[in-house]
């Protein structure tokens, strides 16, 4: 495997981000309509069939793009779970999301009609769907928190390099965000933009993206190392967040402004990930 | 055809070949004593390794073949540095040469000038130094007041340089003169290659916080560069000056530098930073993090993709690990290596300072990378 993506990773990057940012409505919203849209598009199933190509380093691209739209849809899981389980086509573009179990209980982190909910294995289990609430705590990446035991190692190296790369995604937006605060908010009669201490806050934050963008590559490379890569990614690209909140200034620290959405799914992400060695 | 991908298979052949070599040609007492060699034997095992590196074909891997090299691409050369890094391989003396002088005049130089100093280059016969900076120019480069005025034949030399490395071991300089005083900004400068050894050049090393003497100001009285010396068009010299520091701050000098925080984060693990592992694994992962982001930025480059962005990062990147390094080093009190780490805690506070200073490179990513206007 290459470092470098293949025509198909970009080509299924850019469709599935033009439809994301087409139809999400708020970022943290799960939203069956836009998951309808990528299925009949059938962007759910490429990666089952081997015919397309599509390796893993491809589906990091994917999830990149995903992650600039936090739990919108199962995509990142439905495109992992095509490449590692036999399912069929319409159980693959019912979007596939991971179970968790808490307790005896199996729960469904995405909550959607007609989702269907595998655990490690990749069987279809009886799960009760979560509340929208809950779910911003739960992402599809409990797949590998409850099932941890029925997930072989390389499934779990994969999807660590997976997540990664989602919060990579997360830290673009926010980079673009506040980027774009920075051209607009102005401050003793000029915009922040021209401020070098908010210059160099940019910068920071770029060059934490891009090793966090290496570690997910590398993670995908390492299998022996994932567990550290995840570790290291998912701190670079908080410490990228946490500079874009610091550009915002109070504004920043606000619910309303919303990069606690992106944020919050990195801190669970790693949280669940850490978790798994 | 030169590798592009490191999962081809001719990429590990050609690893295999690297390490062995490697392995075999190191000299013994860098192997056996690094840490306790002087300043002069380090030295010497670079000039050493310099012409080991020029007789077994490794010294222009990336360079075309019609100039000695071996037309090979980044991935070769990174594949040596990656190898000669797990070696704890010195880093060579000529290397100014290899990488800035010669790919510089392969890309912008005449075909005399490519024949007359590129196998001298890569022997490391002659020594190059890079004259760019000047007390009144560092980071603002394009204000350099050197002045090359036109004469019959070529141009005569007046000015100063400074922090000009290895100017006192030089053969050549790399210079960045000033050429008009009427056209406007980046246009007014030429990009000269000149004689160190004759008249009027007055070389004066500056002693450095390490100690050491590695960079010197260089006085130009009236020195004679011929029309022949003159890189790219008259008063274009700006945008040859770039290609140079666009070589200095990519994937290679990156990887050199990888050699070095390998040994030193090694040394940590190994010996000295006993008492703080944690903090120690932390630099592991940051050079293992580097290498990645190497490796990355230089398959991207083979595919001929946008990677003009990686070279600041990477800069930054290299600096600040090494300085870290270093810093917990010293740190550690480690009493068996405590001159090592002075020395080498010392020598790291130049990195953030050259090759264009980390705040440059900072801004160069926002105004160039992230695209933010002032
Ligand atoms: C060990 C060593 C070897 C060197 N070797 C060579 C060599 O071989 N050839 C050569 O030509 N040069 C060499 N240099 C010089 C080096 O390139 C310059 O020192 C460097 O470009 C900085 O210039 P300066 O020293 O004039 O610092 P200044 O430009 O005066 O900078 C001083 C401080 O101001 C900051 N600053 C300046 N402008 C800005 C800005 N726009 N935004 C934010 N901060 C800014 C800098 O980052 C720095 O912190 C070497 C330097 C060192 C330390």
């Amino acid at each position: 495997m290459s470092t470098v993506v293949e025509e198909v990773g970009t080509l299924v990057a850019e469709n599935v981000h033009e439809i994301l940012e087409s139809a999400a409505g708020s970022p943290a919203a799960p939203n069956a309509k836009i998951w309808s849209v990528l299925a009949e598009g059938g962007w759910g199933t490429i990666s089952a069939d081997p015919e397309n190509g599509m390796e893993l380093r491809d589906i990091l691209e994917v999830a990149r793009i995903s992650g600039r739209f936090p739990y919108s849809t199962p995509i990142v899981s439905t495109l992992l779970a095509g490449r590692w389980f036999e399912l069929d086509e319409e159980q693959l573009a019912a979007g596939v999301v991971p179970a968790l179990r808490r307790g005896t209980e199996i729960v469904a982190p995405y909550y959607s009609e007609g989702v269907m909910v595998v655990d490690g294995s990749g069987a279809p289990v009886e799960a009760a769907p979560l509340s929208v609430e809950s779910f911003s705590l739960l992402t599809p990446v409990a797949l590998l928190s409850g099932a941890t035991a029925e997930i072989h190692g390389s499934q779990l190296v994969e999807a660590r390099a997976a997540y990664v790369a989602v919060a990579v995604g997360c830290a673009d937006a926010v980079i673009e965000q506040s980027v774009a605060w920075a051209q607009t908010r102005e401050q003793f009669g000029q915009p922040i933009k021209g401020f070098q201490a908010v210059r160099h806050h940019l910068a920071d934050a770029h060059i934490a993206r891009e090793q966090a963008w290496t570690a997910a590559i590398a993670a995908a490379h390492e299998p022996e190392r994932s567990a550290r890569w995840a570790r290291q990614g998912f701190s670079l690209v908080r410490t990228a967040i946490e500079l874009g909140i610091q550009v915002h200034g109070g504004v920043g620290f606000t619910w309303e402004v919303g990069i606690q959405h992106f944020l919050n799914q990195v801190i669970e992400l790693d949280s669940i990930l850490g978790e798994t060695q | 055809m030169s590798i592009t991908r490191f999962d081809e298979p001719a990429a590990a052949e050609f690893r295999a070949d690297v390490a062995t070599w490697v392995r075999d040609a190191l000299p013994k007492k860098w192997q056996t004593s690094r840490a306790s060699l002087t300043p002069d034997e380090v030295q010497q095992a670079q000039r050493e390794w310099d012409a080991a590196l020029h007789t077994a074909g490794y010294a222009g891997l990336s360079w075309p073949s019609e100039y000695g090299g071996r037309g090979f691409g980044p991935i070769e050369e990174l594949i040596y540095y990656e190898e000669s890094s797990r070696a704890n391989a010195p880093d060579g003396f000529g290397r100014i040469g290899r990488v800035l002088a010669g790919p510089t005049i392969i890309a912008a130089g005449t075909e005399a000038q490519k024949a007359k100093y590129l196998p001298r280059i890569l022997d490391a016969s002659e020594i190059w130094c890079q004259g760019f900076s000047e007390p009144g120019a560092g980071s603002d480069l394009a204000s350099v007041t050197t002045t090359a005025k036109k004469v019959d034949g070529g141009y005569l030399v007046n000015g100063q340089k400074i922090w000009t490395s290895f100017a006192q071991y030089s053969k050549r300089c790399l210079m960045l003169v000033k050429t008009s005083s009427d056209l406007p900004r980046h246009h007014n400068l030429s990009f000269l290659l000149l004689d160190m050894e004759q008249e009027g050049v007055d070389v004066r090393p500056i002693r450095q916080i390490n100690g050491e003497e590695e960079f010197s100001e260089v006085f130009f009285t009236d020195v004679f560069v011929a029309d022949e010396d003159l890189v790219g068009e008259e008063h274009e010299g700006w945008r040859v000056a770039m290609t140079v520091l666009s070589n200095e701050r990519g994937t290679t000098e990156a990887a050199t530098r990888l050699v070095e925080a390998t040994a030193q984060i090694d040394l940590l693990n190994r010996c000295c930073a006993s008492n703080s592992r944690l903090d120690a694994a932390r630099l592991d992962d940051r050079r293992e993090l580097l290498r990645w982001h190497i490796l990355r930025s230089t398959e991207e480059k083979a595919a001929e993709l946008d990677w003009f962005q990686a070279g600041s990062i990477l800069k930054v990147q290299w600096s600040e690990l090494i300085q870290d390094s270093t810093r917990l080093g010293l740190d550690s009190g480690c009493s068996v290596h405590r001159d090592y780490w002075r020395h080498h805690y010392l020598a790291s506070k130049a990195m953030s300072i050259y090759s264009g200073t980390n705040e440059i490179q900072r801004n160069i990513i926002t105004d160039r990378v992230l695209r933010v206007a002032r």
